[in-house]
């Protein structure tokens, strides 16, 4: 069975530059990130935190301008950073999968999706049509599409986001990789198709043990689905814990800040919103980058970049005021 | 109670839809909705994609035209105005729409678009409008400096603040927001429904709020209607019709909802399968279905609204009473929340006093 504690995933001192004309972004700047065997852990933060970066640069997706400058992302202990062109194809699919925000966009629009899964599996797992054919349907059926023999047919546009969503993740789930990368999987679905994906990532990784990563900008969906939870801000993990120790006791100001963003039911009240908004990449702030909207931030916020600071079990945080050596 | 300042009556709007050579079916995107909406209030228009809510909206400004019904504004039936009168009533009527990347002009600055409406129903003249813009970027927090951008240029709450600010403009008495923050960050968001909120007590104005995020209806809207395949089956104040659901549809959204750790997953009501088309809704009650609770009866026997008690209305058969696990703990995920965020910020407090 799964070992639980060891470590299927561990990302080194990533750094990840985009080399724009108006000079170098650092996007990713020294980025360290270990996901257990069978583990689902959530990246949550908003637009331009980093996110998908980070789930680009795991599957060595990272389109120029930008280029995976230093750093190892360690998969079962082999650098992914150190695979050549071919290892790098070879290992895509068959041991990280990927499912992105957007399903239609993701399937090829002039294939059936029957077509779409037999291909997968030609090239991956070398089977022929017959075999294919069967596993196909066999996938459909995991991931619970109602007629899958009559959806084999289907073209991606006369299915509707969420079974495309779910196409994507029989997909991403026909080499049984170990690791699914899931980008925003329900952004853009109603809430009632939400829930169904969300049950479905669950029962995969209890029945097949897939450890995965969700990028997500709703904590709600963090909070459910995540064993472990990752704040992004401004390109770092400001803070990283266990799901329950997150929720429970937050020691990041952006992390509360978030938490208090989200209208409550049957709260009418002003929203204390974070004031100001992200700063721009190209223009990164001197020390905390949350600093110049953080309500606590005092004199040593603006001079030195804060490191992660332990503040309980398994559970760190990025600012100043938990550093308890002053 | 204040006076009523839209009514909708009967409202359908039917889409031809070609199904053979010569052939046409009607898609019906709103299938007979009344509800209305009294002066300074917000009613919330909640469902999933495809229940009509955006079609609903779009016809009580005449934007499109329906198919039958009525649409009473401040007295006036806007089924019978014809294009001039619809032009200047429009003044008092305007909508904020999803995206403002695609509602904003792309080759005019943001000051130009937000003037264009001054200058289009002669609100203000020539030179006077810069005035009136300036003005205008002000009450919605955005700097002057970006009066000369164009819409690319800008962040999506820029972008929306200036669709607001756009329709403000001409002085209107109600806005139709169709999910004004759905395409932006929590913490923007929450920047935007303060602002709404503020705009609303200081101009008097009445919102139509459509929304498929419950949270965020719940804390704008005074009353919400929940549709499902172009009907309304719940409507009712919004403190009730989230506290206490009646029909099963309402308790299964809310119940979808991601990230309430305190539910219970066999609490849940999960829907199986799709909404079905509009062009061919199931018989009897059109949620049937997949409702969890159909009974035979469901799908032969149309259901319209009925009050249940006060203005709270259920288009469903049964009368759920206590049946149904209760999810809407009085306070609970709410209060629990704030406590922890509470505590949590306190601490912060603490340390930053000993820095």
């Amino acid at each position: 069975m799964i070992d639980k504690n060891e470590n299927l995933l561990e990302i080194h001192n990533l750094q990840t530059h985009f080399f724009t004309r108006k000079g170098v972004v650092k996007v990713l700047d020294g980025l360290n990130l270990t996901i257990k065997r069978g583990q689902i852990i959530g990246l949550v933060g908003e637009t331009g935190a980093g996110k998908s970066v980070t789930g680009f640069s795991i599957m060595r997706l990272v389109r120029k301008p930008g280029e995976i400058v230093g750093g190892e992302i360690l998969l079962n202990g082999r650098d992914l950073l150190k695979l050549t062109d071919d290892g790098i194809r070879q290992m895509r699919g068959t041991e990280i999968a990927m499912i992105f925000q957007d399903p239609r966009a993701a399937l090829n629009p002039v294939l059936q999706v029957g077509r779409l899964l037999a291909q997968v599996l030609y090239h991956r797992r070398n089977m022929n049509s017959v075999q294919a054919r069967a596993t196909a349907l066999d996938l459909m059926r995991m991931v619970h599409i109602s007629d899958p023999a009559e959806r084999l047919n289907s073209y991606p546009h006369q299915l509707s986001g969420g079974m495309c969503q779910r196409i994507s993740i029989a997909m991403a789930l026909a080499c049984q990789p170990e690791l699914l990368i899931a980008d925003e999987p329900t952004t853009g679905l109603d809430v009632t198709v939400q829930r169904q994906i969300i049950l479905l990532l669950k029962e995969l990784r209890d029945k097949m043990g897939t450890a995965q990563i969700i990028i997500t900008h709703d904590l709600g969906l963090a909070a459910e689905l995540c064993d472990a939870v990752a704040v992004m801000y401004a390109g770092d993990i400001v803070e990283i814990a266990p799901v329950e120790e997150l929720f429970n006791r937050p020691r990041h100001p952006y992390t509360i800040g978030l938490m208090r963003s989200r209208p409550l039911f049957g709260d009418r009240g002003r929203i204390p919103a974070i004031t100001g908004s992200v700063a721009p990449f190209t223009q990164p702030p001197p020390g905390c980058p949350f600093h110049p909207r953080c309500e606590y931030a005092y004199s040593r916020c603006s001079e030195h970049k804060p490191k992660p600071f332990p503040v309980g079990p398994e559970h760190t945080s990025q600012c100043w005021l938990l550093d308890t050596a002053i | 109670m204040s006076e009523e300042i839209l009514k909708i009556i009967n409202l359908k709007k039917y889409f031809p839809i070609r199904t053979g050579l010569l052939r046409h079916q009607p898609l019906r995107a709103v299938d007979d909705i009344s509800f209305n909406v009294r002066s300074g209030e917000t009613v919330g228009l909640v469902g999933e994609s495809g229940s009509g809510k955006t079609t609903a909206g779009l016809c009580a400004l005449r934007l499109i035209d329906p198919t039958a019904g009525q649409i009473i504004f401040e007295g006036e039936d806007l089924t019978r105005a014809d294009f001039k009168r619809m032009q200047v009533i429009r003044q008092r009527l305007q909508i904020v729409f999803q995206d403002p990347l695609d509602s904003l002009n792309p080759r005019m600055t943001v000051g130009e678009a937000v003037a264009e409406p001054l200058l289009l129903h002669r609100v203000v003249h020539g030179r006077e409008s810069s005035e009136r813009v300036l003005e205008l970027f002000q009450r919605v927090n955005l700097g002057p400096e970006l009066i000369g951008r164009y819409p690319h240029q800008l962040s999506g709450g820029q972008r929306q603040r200036v669709g607001i600010a756009r329709a403000l403009a001409t002085g209107p008495k109600l806005i139709v927001l169709d999910e004004p923050t759905s395409a932006l960050d929590v913490s923007v968001q929450a920047q935007l429904l303060n602002l709404l909120r503020d705009l609303q007590v200081e101009f008097k104005l009445s919102y139509i709020f459509i929304s498929h995020d419950l949270a965020v209806v719940s804390h704008l809207s005074d009353r919400v209607a929940v549709m499902y395949l172009g009907q309304i089956v719940e409507i009712g104040p919004t403190d009730v019709v989230f506290r206490n659901p009646r029909h099963p549809y309402t308790m299964s959204l809310l119940s979808a909802i991601p990230g309430d750790k305190l539910l219970d997953e066999r609490m849940r009501i999960v829907l199986h399968g799709e909404i079905p088309s509009t062009l061919n809704p199931p018989t009897g009650c059109r949620f049937h279905t997949r409702c969890p609770f159909t009974q035979p009866i469901c799908g032969t026997e149309p259901q319209s609204l009925r009050p249940v008690e006060g203005e709270h209305s259920v288009a469903c058969n049964r009368v759920f009473e206590d049946q149904v696990p209760a999810f809407w703990v009085e306070g609970g995920q709410g209060k629990q929340l704030i406590g922890l965020i509470d505590n949590a910020q306190a601490f912060l407090r603490e340390q930053r006093q000993t820095k």
